[in-house]
């Protein structure tokens, strides 16, 4: 009976998934494909990432071939907005990729679908730990298991426009500010301009580093729960939306499907001021709307705990039918020849041997049209990583970032008090 | 060749078996004519909707385990902290904004276009909302609706004014995304409306002038009862797309401010896609369904007092 329960189950989650991703991927189940002499064809699935950051991907993916003649990559992109709704459908019907790309925050959520890189898998991808930033490879564990290798390390940051804080008269800030002097600046630009100098966003990381620089107050608890009501991420967050509601220097999202809005203001010229990854240090100048872009350190309240570190990599899925052909693969585009093209194209890279190369990179590409970046990036990626804690997210966490943008929407306007948005993320989201 | 002819095969009307056989051969074209759309609906809805049903019973976790949940998916619909309650009361009053007002301004705009020289001019106009991609306008109108847009920028450099916040406004936002929908779906109606003005009997109309029935009269008591037909059409059709309303809302506002927005299609969307639950995904699905079918029945058994098809 429990059998026939059973079968019963699977037969009809197979045809209702079926149903459900039909206008997903084509590709064989597995992701992995195949074929004569041991070749095989490896789907890989990454979140876009930029003309430029594409193409320094296929480049590399056809480095693969050329150590691995018997193994082709096929890379496929979404938006990042799409990245992991679209993963989801493709693992429930076994139409994922062979390689998965993941981010720390939703490894939680994920593992259950990816095969842990270690013994044999580890030896493939010739994985060796102490070449590896220790944070950048801790991030990307669950149940202390390496679930993917990473490619690059990202700290959340503050990008600033330098013709603003001129035009106002307000001095740049320096490495190690405070939030007293962040809304002070904030301020003085706010009123010099007319428009409020700093973006507020509903995006997890960015908002969460600012709170937990503010106060040391996070989301989750180390051991995974959501503590939204914790008494200290009610006082961050109770600053955090009083910059718009009571000090009118922060512009809010225009609503709740407007989840980055104060990085997209931020380079469209909007705001003056917004919390940023490491991952954009060098896109943020290429697309910012003729201004000079600096970048500093979180400011820092009495309590505040430096600043919230997330990590991208690469993984294999359960499904994969040629998990070592995908070690082998991982190996290649997390190699330090890769890391070093990687790091070239504006990413931090997680092997710390790239990290010069990352450097170099912007000093070619950006410093002339910006000068005096690289050094900035230098300086503030070295404070900010030592500072930096792991975000630590649910298993949930898609869930709960849908809440936050619904729910603080209402907060951010002041439509609601700080404490009952919270209060109803918590309440929705805690599993 | 005659004489075989003949000989061979005897006259219809004079063989006791003729009526027997044809019986025969007409249940079997019939039955080739029934079979392919009869698998076609029982693969592609009878199946699925039995599926989705069974699927409602089961806690269904995109991977991992699949268990047996009875009716929990049902129960935790209404538990607190879920979004199921809004979602519907959401539905209904998108459903009972949308489906009046689309009906009113597309009859008269009809009753309009139809009178006017241009009229073919402007059935093309009203109807390119419709062709228009559902996401591409979402975000064109967030970009008219949202502080410092195109309506927002102009009001200001016109008469130094601010429009509020619509989308970020949990009093406004449901009423700025039936605008939406209300002007993207216009053209549709309007044109079934404009087809059927076009067909209404020259006759019928004239005799009513001959008995006095002139304007308003005519209006309400002759053209609007022959247009009984299609306003069902339009209504039963506006009313079922508006119970299952998604792209706007979700582009424009996903759901909030608060669930200011939320609808029930949403609702399954984020459950089974975002929140990876395809079991409680399954639940409002089929109370959506199930609600769905009995206004449409209401509509049908209705129909009989005010549709006339004569």
């Amino acid at each position: 009976m429990k059998l026939a329960k059973k079968l019963t189950a699977i037969a009809l989650g197979g045809a209702l998934v079926l149903g459900a991703s039909a206008c997903g991927a084509s590709t064989p189940s597995g992701g992995g494909e195949g074929a004569a002499a041991g070749n095989v064809t490896l789907d890989w699935s990454f979140w876009a990432q930029g003309d430029e950051g594409n193409k320094t991907w296929k480049d590399l993916a056809s480095q693969v071939t050329a150590k691995y003649p018997n193994i082709t990559i096929n890379l496929t992109t979404a938006p990042f907005a799409d990245y992991f709704t679209k993963l989801q459908s493709q693992l429930a019907s076994g139409t994922a990729p062979c390689i998965v790309s993941m981010q720390s925050l939703r490894l939680p959520a994920f593992a259950k679908a990816m095969t842990p890189i270690d013994g044999d898998l580890a030896k493939a991808a010739g994985f060796t730990e102490s070449e590896w930033d220790g944070g950048a490879l801790k991030a990307l564990q669950n149940g202390d298991k390496q679930y993917a290798l990473p490619y690059g390390l990202s700290t959340m940051l503050m990008y600033y426009n330098k013709d603003a804080f001129k035009a106002a008269g307000v001095d740049e800030p320096k490495d190690g500010w405070t939030t007293d002097e962040f809304v002070s600046a904030a301020e003085k630009i706010t009123k010099a301009t007319g428009k409020p100098a700093f973006g507020q966003t509903f995006s997890d990381l960015h908002m969460s580093a600012q709170l937990l620089a503010y106060n040391g107050a996070k989301p989750v608890s180390d051991s995974g729960e959501l503590q939204m009501t914790d008494p200290a991420f009610e006082s961050a967050f109770t600053w955090y939306t009083g910059l718009a509601t009571d000090k009118k220097i922060s512009s809010i999202p225009a609503s709740s499907a407007d989840v980055p809005w104060g990085e997209q203001q931020f380079v469209a010229g909007n705001v003056a001021m917004a919390v940023d990854g490491s991952w954009n240090v060098k896109s943020n100048v290429t697309d910012a709307a003729g201004f000079k872009v600096g970048v500093v350190t979180l400011p820092q309240g009495p309590d505040g705990a430096g600043t919230f570190s997330a990590n991208s990599g690469f993984g294999i899925s359960s499904t994969c039918k040629n998990k070592t052909e995908a070690a082998q693969a991982i190996g290649v585009l997390t190699d330090a020849t890769s890391q070093m093209a990687s790091a070239n194209s504006g990413n931090q890279p997680a092997r710390t041997a790239a990290i010069p190369a990352f450097i170099d990179g912007l000093k070619k590409d950006i410093d002339p049209k910006n000068p005096g970046y690289s050094e900035q990036v230098a300086a503030v990626t070295k404070a900010s990583s030592a500072k930096a804690v792991p975000f630590i997210s649910t298993s949930n966490w898609d869930k709960v970032t849908k809440l936050m943008a619904q729910q603080f929407q209402q907060a951010y306007s002041g439509k609601s008090s700080p404490q009952d948005a919270l209060k109803n993320v918590q309440q929705s989201g805690a599993k | 060749m005659t004489a075989i002819t003949t000989n061979t095969v005897p006259r219809r009307d004079v063989d006791p078996a003729a009526p027997k056989k044809r019986k025969k051969n007409d249940s079997r074209a019939a039955l080739g004519f029934l079979t392919p759309s009869a698998v076609g609906m029982t693969v592609f809805i009878l199946l699925p909707t039995i599926l989705a049903i069974a699927t409602s019973f089961f806690n269904w976790p995109t991977f991992g385990e699949i268990s047996f949940a009875g009716l929990d998916n049902y129960r935790n619909l209404f538990a607190p902290g879920s979004q199921f309650t809004a979602a519907l009361i959401n539905t209904v009053v998108f459903t009972l904004l949308i489906v009046p007002i689309n009906l009113v301004l597309t009859l008269s705009t009809a009753f309009w276009v139809a009178s006017s020289r241009f009229s073919r001019l402007y059935r093309v106009l009203f109807f390119l909302p419709v062709v228009t991609p559902t996401v591409a306008t979402a975000v064109i109108w967030k970009l008219i609706y949202q502080p410092n847009g195109i309506v927002d920028s102009t009001m200001n450099s016109l008469f130094g004014i601010h429009l509020p916040n619509l989308l970020g406004d949990s009093s406004t936002a449901l009423i700025a995304v039936v605008v939406v929908i209300i002007w993207q779906g216009f053209g549709y109606n309007m044109l079934i409306f404009s087809a059927a003005i076009d067909q209404l009997p020259q006759d019928i109309i004239d005799a009513s002038k001959l008995d006095g029935a002139h304007g308003l009269t005519q209006l309400l008591r002759i053209k609007i009862p022959l247009l009984t037909p299609a306003i069902f059409f339009a209504t039963t059709v506006t009313m079922i797309s508006a119970f299952q309303l998604f792209s706007e809302p979700f582009v424009m506002t996903a759901g909030g401010p608060g669930t200011s927005t939320v609808t029930v299609v949403m609702n399954v969307y984020q459950t089974a896609f975002q929140d990876g639950e395809l079991g409680a995904a399954a639940a409002p699905a089929i109370i959506l369904f199930v609600l769905i079918l009995i206004v449409t029945l209401i509509q049908w058994i209705g129909q009989k007092k005010w549709v006339h098809y004569d």
